[in-house]
């Protein structure tokens, strides 16, 4: 009986560890996810990889955001520059930022990308 | 009893790889935060990070609102109106260095450069192209050897003279927000203003952190990648601000001597040292000499800064002193 505890108990924790293991390797990757930030405050969560049909975020402040086909990108905004606008869709490299609004949209939780920080202004500067 | 030990054992080693997925290094906290017309993030490490992070936002915004030219409240913004100012101890020693800068770049820094860059439309994002007389006329607005300060009491001695600390105010800012972080405890920490960066100390793992160099012609891409540790990266380039006039670019770092963008040969000038306001003035400067006088510049003052200099051929220079922290995909020269 005591013999059939234990093996019990590890089927049962091997079980949860190839469980878990699983769930690792399979879970939605971190990059489609993408935060839209107003005045440092996240006021949207995008799961690019979600986005079947074409939508549209308001923002306050005038700025609309364009999720479309795994990609997302300013829409429009009243800044006088529209560089947040001209700059496309979110790459890797380079949040979209508008500063006249507030605005920032970048990846929630980037893969190591080999470096930490990037030197020279950010776009919307 | 030897069974057991070993039973138990073996349920540690099916757990462990559960404990180790995640395993990562101290958890870092950041904010985000809109000032001095940039956007801003400070990321720190360690038990008081939260406070401390706080305590660097607050000191930066208290900074913006002494040295910003449009805020009617600011030193500089009655400086400029009354054309003298009693200034606070944070910005009377701004001016100060800025003049040593001036002092120290043969001009090619230059806070003076105001008139000019308000006649080109950089304030009121109204772009225009100044005509060679209207540029003539503010050249003899331009200066800094012309500025009195005396004590904090600052005089711009003719009607029409301004300046603007832009060039200078966030290297400031971000050494006086690395001072704050420190003073409360966080040992590790990564500061970006607008692009300007200020690394305290080193990662939490103890490795340097890594700075990407901005491509100025391909914002997708980088010059390259330089690792550091209680150091500021700034970089200096024309695309950060220009505008288009008649098919032609313009952008907003001025030759004080012409009055007009500089076009010397450099497209990106970045500048790696201990002091931020140090990195920020220079990286201007630079850009402003050009490649020639900018690595004769950099030769007689070899002990103050490495830099890493893109010109307008595609060509990466990268000065003796950094080369060995850093790489590239592209090719580049080293600079001795």
């Amino acid at each position: 009986m005591k013999t059939r505890a234990w093996i019990a108990l590890f089927a049962a924790l091997l079980l949860v560890s190839c469980a878990a293991a699983w769930y690792v390797s399979h879970r939605r990757p971190a990059d489609s996810l993408v935060g839209v930030y107003q005045d440092g405050r996240l006021v949207r969560c995008v799961d690019l990889a979600l986005a079947a049909e074409p939508y549209d975020i308001a923002l306050a402040d005038g700025c609309v955001v364009r999720v479309e086909a795994g990609e997302i990108r300013m829409l429009s905004s009243d800044c006088p520059d529209q560089i947040c606008v001209a700059q496309g869709a979110l790459t890797g490299n380079l949040p979209i930022v508008c500063v006249p609004n507030r605005v920032v949209i970048r990846y929630l939780s980037e893969p190591d990308a080999g470096y930490d920080a990037v030197s020279g202004a950010v776009p919307g500067n | 009893m030897w069974t057991r030990i070993s039973a138990i054992l073996l349920i540690f080693a099916i757990l462990a790889p559960l404990c180790g997925c995640e395993a990562k290094s101290p958890k870092s906290q950041s904010v985000e935060f809109f000032t001095m017309d940039t956007v801003m993030e400070l990321t720190a490490y360690g038990k008081n990070a939260g406070t401390a992070l706080h305590a660097a936002q607050a000191e930066i915004i208290r900074l913006d609102r002494l040295l910003s030219i449009s805020d009617p409240e600011s030193e500089i913004y009655r400086a400029n109106r009354d054309g003298f100012a009693e200034l606070s101890g944070d910005t009377a020693a701004l001016v100060r260095e800025s003049l040593a800068l001036y002092e120290l770049t043969g001009g090619a820094f230059d806070i003076t450069v105001y008139p000019l860059m308000d006649a080109w439309g950089f304030y009121s994002d109204e772009y225009r192209l100044p005509s060679d007389e209207e540029r003539a006329r503010l050249a003899g607005l331009v200066g800094s050897d012309r500025l009195a300060l005396e004590g904090d009491a600052l005089t711009l001695p003719e009607p029409g003279m301004g300046i603007d600390l832009g060039g200078i105010a966030k290297g400031y800012a971000s050494d006086r927000a690395a001072e704050t972080l420190a003073d409360n405890g966080v040992a590790s920490a990564l500061i970006s203003l607008g692009g300007n960066i200020v690394a305290l100390g080193s990662k939490p793992d103890g490795m340097p952190w890594r700075v990407a160099i901005r491509d100025p012609l391909d914002e997708n891409a980088f010059s390259g990648i330089v690792r550091v540790t209680d150091t500021a990266v700034v970089t200096s380039g024309g695309y950060e601000r220009c505008f288009e006039l008649d098919g032609k670019s313009y952008h907003h770092i001025l030759d004080p001597a012409t009055g007009l963008p500089a076009r010397n040969g450099l497209i990106s000038v970045t500048i790696i040292c201990e002091s931020g306001i140090l990195a920020d003035g220079l990286s201007t400067a630079l850009y402003v000499m050009g490649e020639e006088k900018a690595l004769a510049f950099w030769r007689a003052h070899l002990e103050l800064f490495d830099a890493v200099l893109v010109t307008d051929d595609g060509r990466v220079l990268v000065t003796s002193g950094i080369a060995e922290a850093f790489s590239s995909e592209r090719d580049f020269e080293v600079v001795r």
